[in-house]
């Protein structure tokens, strides 16, 4: 499992939903920020700058989209994940064209989410070695 | 960083020649074929990335989907003559997920594509996991 090294940004403004996938991600990583919409995410990424951000795309005050952008733009290449039902499709057709690339279908599948973490940590570690040459 | 099949296969030592390359081509070709329906894409859209991504004009990709068509797919097959060209090497496998991972969301994912992507991705990094 190679999360256990990589800190991680939670946004979810259902409590349930954030209560089991809190629970997932904190026995597999290394640390989990937790944020109850975007406006929160947003803050919270700045003050953390973790090495992934996960978010539901439907949430008050600012949606997962909206974060999404905010953060591209600060940093272009931060690996985001957004969970989707797959029913929202101009949500993720603007998603694509912001650079996000990772979906997590809903509902959820405990072995595909880890293996879609997984492969952004993967991703992530290729780009940290390509720098580092 | 933007990706294409012509930059990977630039850096692939084994593919000397037209045959290997068009046997590559071919084996993407189908890989995409899985995630995508091609008929469903906008024929402007399509040919443009299979262009800048596959290294594919129109005219070639229109022969490979004749032999697409006539081609018994085997996805496990086709992912492992793929891993083996590119030389198992993780960086390259990245870059061509990369490839893929566009073609299932370019056109607004649906669940079943970006599932395919999914299937074919973790073929692909099982072992690396």
């Amino acid at each position: 499992m190679r999360l256990e090294n990589f800190t991680i940004l939670y946004v979810e403004d259902d409590l349930t939903t954030q209560e089991i996938i809190k629970d997932i991600l904190s026995s597999s990583s290394k640390e989990v920020f937790i944020a109850n919409d975007g406006q929160e995410g947003l803050e919270l990424y700045k003050e953390k700058q973790p090495d992934i951000v996960l978010s539901d795309i439907a949430m008050p005050n600012m949606d997962g989209l909206e974060m999404s952008e905010a953060i591209k733009k600060m940093n272009p290449t931060q690996p985001i994940a957004l969970f989707t039902a797959f029913s929202e499709s101009a949500f993720l057709k603007r998603a694509a064209e912001l650079g996000v690339a990772t979906y997590i279908l809903k509902p959820l599948d405990e072995e595909q989410f880890f293996n879609s973490l997984n492969y952004m940590a993967l991703e992530i570690e290729l780009e940290k070695m390509k720098s580092e040459q | 960083m933007e990706t294409n099949l012509k930059k990977i296969s630039d850096l692939i030592n084994n593919q000397k020649n037209i045959e290997d390359e068009k046997k590559f081509k071919l084996a993407s070709a189908s890989l995409v074929c899985t995630i995508v329906d091609i008929n469903q894409l906008p024929p402007k859209k399509y040919c443009k990335l299979f262009q800048d991504n596959l290294n594919l004009p129109q005219n070639e990709f229109e022969l490979i989907q004749r032999e697409l068509n006539n081609d018994a797919l085997n996805i496990e097959d086709k992912v492992s003559y793929i891993k083996n060209e590119l030389n198992n090497n993780m960086y390259q496998i990245m870059e061509f997920l990369k490839i893929l991972n566009k073609f299932a969301i370019v056109n607004g994912c649906t669940q079943k594509s970006y599932r395919e992507f999914e299937l074919i991705r973790d073929k692909f990094l099982r072992e690396f996991y």
